[in-house]
């Protein structure tokens, strides 16, 4: 992700992020703003977080997220700029040692995914939602951040770290839950997770997920971290259920730019 | 059997702490899931492992409802109350006269 520049306010520094690959997605760029722990005297250039929306603008962009620690300082300044509250989002993690597995008596079969699973993947994560934040932001078009979706889904598959965990029912794949395992370090990153709609809310995402981290542990993986929108309520429930702990918590805050 | 178990369902919706409003007259429409109904998917897990165990320890049967015949079925048995007590009560029969 490249670094553009830093802005500073009163609240302190910021920095503002390029994810490239959002541009084929959205047709035009989008960018990230981060707060900055930045010592006055490595500054050589910033301007002023007033005119951030002048800088938006004028270099086409679409979108700017604001992604941070929640501080009713940083939120006025922001919200005086014309961002716009979206979710706040919650990282959790789980040691080996505290996992608790759902106490479900079932017949379906978890098993790790392969290849062939791929298109299908793509095909299930389209037609859900997945509560994102770009997702659940009524300011972007639903065709887009379904598609937004599917673009960061696909990317993981070609990941060396990429783990997928699916259920299928005869040929039909009906879930898939993807990580990024670092075996190295024993850590496991839950980057994504689907439910095929005509089977949610039924006890198919509480087996995959509970199935998934008990093979992670089993295998030797320490610690399994996740991350999501508080407002995806059963997400939530789901990971306390199988006893995670929220480690930090941040704002997601949007800005419409119209050039 | 049918309204022992709809009696089970009723046990273990109450033990789940759910705050499903029930109509006296009409419990088997009670709505569990679906449009109407108000239970997430780890409610109704929770729901399942409460049933499997009152059945389990009322009516000394062993029964697993979280299965793919229950997720094949044209129409869901966790609907409502009725068709979940009528689903438990035909997985029951078969085993017996099977």
């Amino acid at each position: 992700m490249e670094q553009l520049k830093v802005f500073q306010s009163s609240s302190g520094y910021f920095r503002l992020f390029f994810p490239e690959y959002e541009t084929p997605v959205f047709g035009q760029k989008v960018c990230e703003l981060r707060s900055a722990s930045i010592h006055p005297n490595e500054v050589q250039e910033c301007e002023h977080l007033s005119d951030l929306y002048e800088y938006l603008s004028a270099n086409k962009y679409l979108f700017c997220t604001y992604r941070g620690v929640e501080d009713i300082h940083i939120v006025r300044i922001l919200n005086s700029l014309g961002f716009e509250f979206v979710s706040t989002y919650k990282n959790v993690q789980c040691n080996a040692h505290d996992f608790r597995e759902i106490p479900l008596n079932s017949d379906l079969d978890i098993s790790v995914g392969d290849h062939y699973d791929h298109d299908k993947a793509l095909m299930l994560e389209k037609g859900v939602m997945d509560y994102s934040t770009f997702q659940i932001d009524p300011l972007v078009d639903a065709n887009l951040s379904s598609n937004r979706n599917v673009v960061r889904v696909k990317s993981y598959f070609s990941h060396p770290q990429h783990k997928m965990y699916v259920l299928r029912k005869g040929t039909e794949l009906i879930g898939f839950l993807q990580f990024l395992v670092d075996g190295e370090a024993r850590v496991a990153d839950c980057v994504n997770g689907a439910i095929a709609r005509e089977y949610q809310r039924l006890f198919i995402g509480p087996r995959l997920y509970s199935e998934a981290f008990k093979s992670l542990f089993k295998m030797g993986i320490k610690t399994i971290r996740g991350g999501f929108s508080s407002q995806n309520k059963p997400v939530v429930k789901l990971f306390a259920a199988c006893n995670f702990r929220v480690v930090s918590e941040e704002i997601h805050l949007r800005l419409s730019v119209r050039s | 059997m049918n309204s022992e178990i709809t009696a089970i369902i009723l046990e273990a919706l109450n033990d789940i702490e759910s705050d499903i409003p029930l109509i006296e007259d009409q419990i088997d429409e009670t709505p569990l899931y679906g449009a109407q109904g108000i239970l997430d998917s780890l409610d109704l897990v929770n729901l399942i492992v409460a049933i499997e165990s009152m059945i389990n320890d009322k009516l000394n049967f062993v029964i697993t409802l979280a299965d793919e015949k229950a997720m094949s079925q044209k129409r869901s048995p966790f609907q409502s109350v009725g068709s979940l007590a009528q689903y438990i009560d035909d997985i029951m029969q078969e085993h017996t006269n099977g």
